[in-house]
């Protein structure tokens, strides 16, 4: 049972209202409590008469008598219904895409995301019957929220109305919101984001100029963050002035919210002096290698400008923690201007200086500035050595971050990227391992060729070295995910291989045959 | 959740009709892992003369040196029936399931020959089968009958005599010392009425230490102790009673009527019956779910109760589906309100019922008590009710304000599938513990079970 947000517990029993005036029946109880032996029964002249005139037997007659007389005579009270839900009649799923939900609320959640996706494109909405379901699973899973926020549609809304735990519906824009002014005005926090979200979306500078006259009477940090947060769907340049201001806040999570939309601004005045910051501490050395000097722990603006507070007594791991910091914020075109020369060439002198954590952090800078050129030329220089890295990242040894890269570039690029690398056959020895890592760091969508690669893998005969049973698992479990659900037909009946890996095999199959039925259905 | 209804196709199934077999969903986890060929070195599918498949068998490697023997027989009478030599209680255990899957995907073979175990079995349930049938068919020898009839009533005669003086003397003594009384105090009556056949008396002994336990236990106390010695007082006056009321002492006390016999001497009622609710509780014991089907004739206006039961964690069957009317003709037990069908009916979706007011059910209920006083549930068909909270609790509400209040927390369902607009409701009613929502038919006249 869900827990009541009312704040009301389990009921108590009734109390009912008896007809049996209640003095007659409490001489009865507590004569019975004492014993007939002792007592005389009582009398209860407002109960009819009963066989018996005296002792247990007259006791009992006449308490069951009231007994009954109280179940049959309940009086019932009167209450004020709810306001219903004035929402209209949209198109809604049925039956065995209805059941199907309540299969994968049930037992398959991580189908969820890909199921909310094609009721998304449906145009429909899921039943009422499993809205409550849906519901609590956004309160656990808040990236689900926006899709399961739209897929409930005004009936959910008015649901969640009733309770507490559920606001997040509230926050969430739909398409089709257009900006509320009371809602922003007088609205809860999650009407206030929502407002402010729907604006934002169209006109983010005058959304903005709203947060800045409100944000400090934002007296809580959540708020503040949950606000500043709807400035994540693309800063704009004019958003600079304000974040820089805001990398001053009380709270670490709002200056880190911060700092990384700023990151996102490269023409801001904040970008320019992460560049000054990089050209003071950053040059070649002799081999040709790049070096980086410390930053010091009295350069409070450069702590400022990163977001990181004031170290009270300095350890080794939080000065490179200040580096690390420096290279991931600061614009990745300083280095080229810097030194005149191209990526590619910065990085391999990152590698030359024999800190993998230095290399690292231009592998971190590429993903989160999203620079497909870097990311390229990082590929490009690891070259064979790809794959080497994403066994070392899987390991927890110092690595640069390949999934961060390849997530960058478009998704044809990406593949083919993993595919040659999937290709190098030098690495006989840890092919299912290799294989399963690609698969994870290439992430979605798969192209064709990609997905023919893994299915002969995953159909064919275990390779006769490099066999893993736990890598051909984690393989299986991410193609039944990624996998196009009409790639069943493209896999054996028969596990290819034993034990274990024939279970995996076997719930590959079944998670495809499951989707491919609800592709079909919605 | 109305049961499945038997899968009758004794032509290969699908893998979604297996996986619905499971009890649960961990069996069905559990059957995908043994779902392999490798994991079935002998396996094979029995025909009928016509070649459809009539049983499937199969010895699974398990983590012991014998093999797990599992084999469903499908086109046994009373529907698909199930063996295992592996200890799971569950039916059908994981080792028939993951049978069933491997014959659903076609990877188990026809074959001629059968292993012993399977012969045995198969030729087991045909014996007992053709046993029984005979059995029905046979008329019983009517002198004999009677004597052991005549035997089984002196007999609960005779408990429920010790039952009205054990009674007095707990009142005789007085109730103050109840709490202090272990658990054998309670249990020797009931063991008693248990030798003495008459085991519904002996429930309502068992539940009695329950009754001690609740806030207000005085009162909650005297109230089963009256009405168990109104029980005893019933039985007593035997045939003084209309004819309904003594088939609802009888069947409270424990003298249980055969469906059989149900079906040759009961009252049948042929009518259009709407299927308005069902409700699966755990019996006294625990050890058993009962799966209450609520009906309602829509000439005769006569309400009547399927009652099936299943081993906890198995679905009941029940050939009722909520939301759909049968026209058929059913068998009254001697209560006059529990029944069972007597041939398969003609079923349709039916529109939602009509209801009354919370006023009107309420009449219902107070006549019903007055045919069975001991009566704790009652179905209530409620016209345009509205879910409505006054602060504390959660309540259905009718066109006129009336309100019951509801058992459960915040009827999150009937909320969704309502949006809190009136519509039909079926509904529990307990006097002591409020209204259990069952059905409700949307605004669509779509119906949901809740």
């Amino acid at each position: 049972m869900t827990p009541d947000p009312l704040g009301t517990t389990v009921p108590a029993p009734l109390t009912p209202d008896p007809p049996t005036p209640a003095d007659s029946w409490d001489r009865l109880v507590s004569t019975a409590l004492v014993g007939t032996a002792r007592r005389a029964v009582p009398p209860t002249p407002d109960l009819p008469e009963t066989p018996s005139a005296e002792g247990a037997e007259a006791l009992l007659d006449r308490a069951a008598l009231a007994t009954v007389r109280r179940a049959a005579g309940y009086a019932p009270g009167t209450a004020e219904p709810v306001t219903p839900d004035p929402g209209g009649e949209p198109a809604r799923i049925e039956g065995a895409a209805a059941h199907r939900l309540s299969l994968i609320l049930a037992q398959r959640p991580g189908l969820l995301p890909e199921w909310l996706e094609l009721v998304a494109a449906s145009g429909r909405e899921v039943d009422r019957a499993n809205i409550p379901a849906l519901l609590e699973r956004g309160e656990r899973d808040s990236r689900l929220r926006p899709a399961i926020a739209a897929a409930v549609g005004t009936r959910g809304r008015w649901l969640a109305g009733l309770n507490d735990r559920w606001a997040y519906v509230t926050a969430e824009t739909l398409p089709g919101d257009a900006f509320v002014e009371e809602d922003w005005a007088d609205g809860g926090p999650s009407e206030r984001r929502r407002a402010l979200a729907v604006l934002r979306a169209t006109d983010p500078d005058a959304a903005r100029a709203l947060l800045e006259a409100e944000w400090d009477a934002l007296s809580r940090a959540e708020w503040r963050r949950l606000l500043l947060d709807t400035f994540s769907v693309g800063p704009v340049p004019g958003d600079a002035a304000f974040l820089d201001r805001v990398l001053d806040d009380k709270a670490a999570n709002v200056r880190g919210l911060a700092l990384s939309l700023l990151t996102r601004l490269p023409g801001s005045a904040h970008a320019d002096r992460l560049r000054g910051y990089v050209r003071e501490h950053a040059r070649l050395g002799v081999r040709g290698e790049l070096v980086v000097d410390d930053v010091a722990a009295t350069r409070t603006d450069v702590l400022r400008d990163l977001a990181l507070v004031v170290p009270e007594a300095s350890r080794s791991g939080e000065v490179f923690e200040r580096t690390w910091s420096l290279i991931t914020h600061a614009p990745l075109d300083v280095w080229t201007d810097l030194f005149d020369t191209t990526p590619g060439e910065v990085f391999a002198a990152a590698d030359a200086a024999r800190e993998v954590r230095l290399r690292d952090a231009f592998g971190n800078a590429i993903g989160l500035q999203g620079d497909p050129e870097w990311a390229r030329a990082v590929i490009g220089f690891l070259g064979q050595g790809l794959v080497g890295q994403l066994a070392d990242t899987a390991r927890g040894r110092e690595a640069v971050h390949v999934e961060a890269l390849l997530g960058v570039l478009p998704a044809e690029e990406r593949c083919a990227a993993a595919l040659a690398a999937a290709r190098d056959r030098s690495r006989a020895k840890t092919r299912d391992a290799d294989l399963a890592h690609l698969a994870q760091a290439v992430g979605a969508p798969w192209n064709r060729d990609l997905c023919e690669l893994f299915l002969d893998h995953l159909g064919g005969p275990a390779p006769k070295h490099g066999r893993s049973p736990s890598a051909y698992r984690s393989l299986c479990d991410l193609a039944a995910e990624r996998l196009r659900p009409e790639h069943l037909a493209s896999l054996p009946e028969a596990p290819p291989r034993g034990g274990a890996e024939a279970d995996a095999f076997l719930r590959l199959r079944e998670l495809l045959r499951f989707r491919l039925d609800m592709h079909k259905e919605l | 959740m109305p049961g499945r209804s038997v899968v009758h196709v004794s032509d290969r199934w699908s893998t979604d009709d297996v996986w619905a077999l499971a009890p649960d969903p961990p069996s069905r986890k559990a059957a995908l892992k043994v779902a392999k060929p490798g994991s079935w070195p002998q396996s094979g599918v029995i025909t009928d003369p016509s070649g459809a498949a009539s049983a499937v068998w199969g010895e699974c490697k398990g983590s012991g040196a014998k093999p797990y023997l599992a084999a469903a027989h499908l086109d046994g009478d009373g529907g698909p029936a199930y063996k295992c030599s592996c200890p799971s209680r569950k039916i059908p255990c994981k080792h028939v399931l993951a049978l069933l899957a491997l014959w659903a995907q076609g990877t188990v073979d026809v074959r001629d020959e059968r292993p012993e175990w399977v012969a045995t079995w198969l030729t087991g349930r045909a014996t007992r089968q053709a046993k029984a049938a005979e059995k029905a068919a046979r008329p019983v020898d009517p002198t004999r009958a009677e004597a052991t009839l005549r035997e089984r009533e002196k007999a609960v005669a005779g408990g429920m005599d010790e039952l009205r003086l054990w009674l007095n003397d707990q009142i005789d003594a007085g109730l103050a010392e109840a709490p202090k009384h272990r658990y054998d105090h309670w249990d020797r009556m009931a063991k008693r009425l248990v030798d003495a056949k008459a085991g519904g008396a002996a429930s309502a002994v068992t539940e009695l230490p329950g009754a001690v336990r609740a806030t207000g236990w005085p009162e909650v106390l005297l109230e089963r102790l009256s009405m168990i010695h109104l029980l005893v007082g019933a039985h007593r006056a035997g045939d003084g009673l209309d004819e309904r009321t003594r088939g609802v002492v009888r069947a409270r006390v424990g003298i249980t009527t055969k469906a059989d016999e149900v079906l040759a001497d009961g009252e049948r009622v042929r009518d259009t019956w709407c299927v308005l609710g069902a409700r699966n509780t755990p019996t006294p014991e625990g050890d058993m779910t009962a799966h209450r089907v609520w009906l309602r004739g829509t000439d005769s206006g006569r309400l009547a109760l399927s009652l099936s039961f299943a081993r906890s964690g198995q679905a009941p069957r029940t050939p009722f589906r909520v939301g759909t009317e049968v026209s058929t003709e059913l068998a009254f037990y001697p209560d006059g309100q529990r029944v069972v069908p007597v041939a398969d009916g003609d079923t349709r979706t039916a529109p939602p019922p009509r209801g009354t007011t919370v006023t009107e059910a309420l009449d219902a209920f107070a006549a019903a008590l007055a045919v069975d006083p001991w009566r704790d549930t009652w179905p209530m068909v409620l016209d345009r009710a509205a879910p409505a909270h006054d602060g504390d609790r959660w309540h259905l509400v009718d066109p006129s304000g009336t309100a019951l209040p509801l058992v459960t927390g915040v009827p999150w369902r009937l909320l969704a599938v309502t949006g809190g607009h009136p519509s039909t409701v079926v509904a529990e009613w307990s006097p002591r513990h409020g209204l259990t929502p069952l059905t409700v038919w949307d605004t669509d006249g779509k119906v949901d079970a809740l």
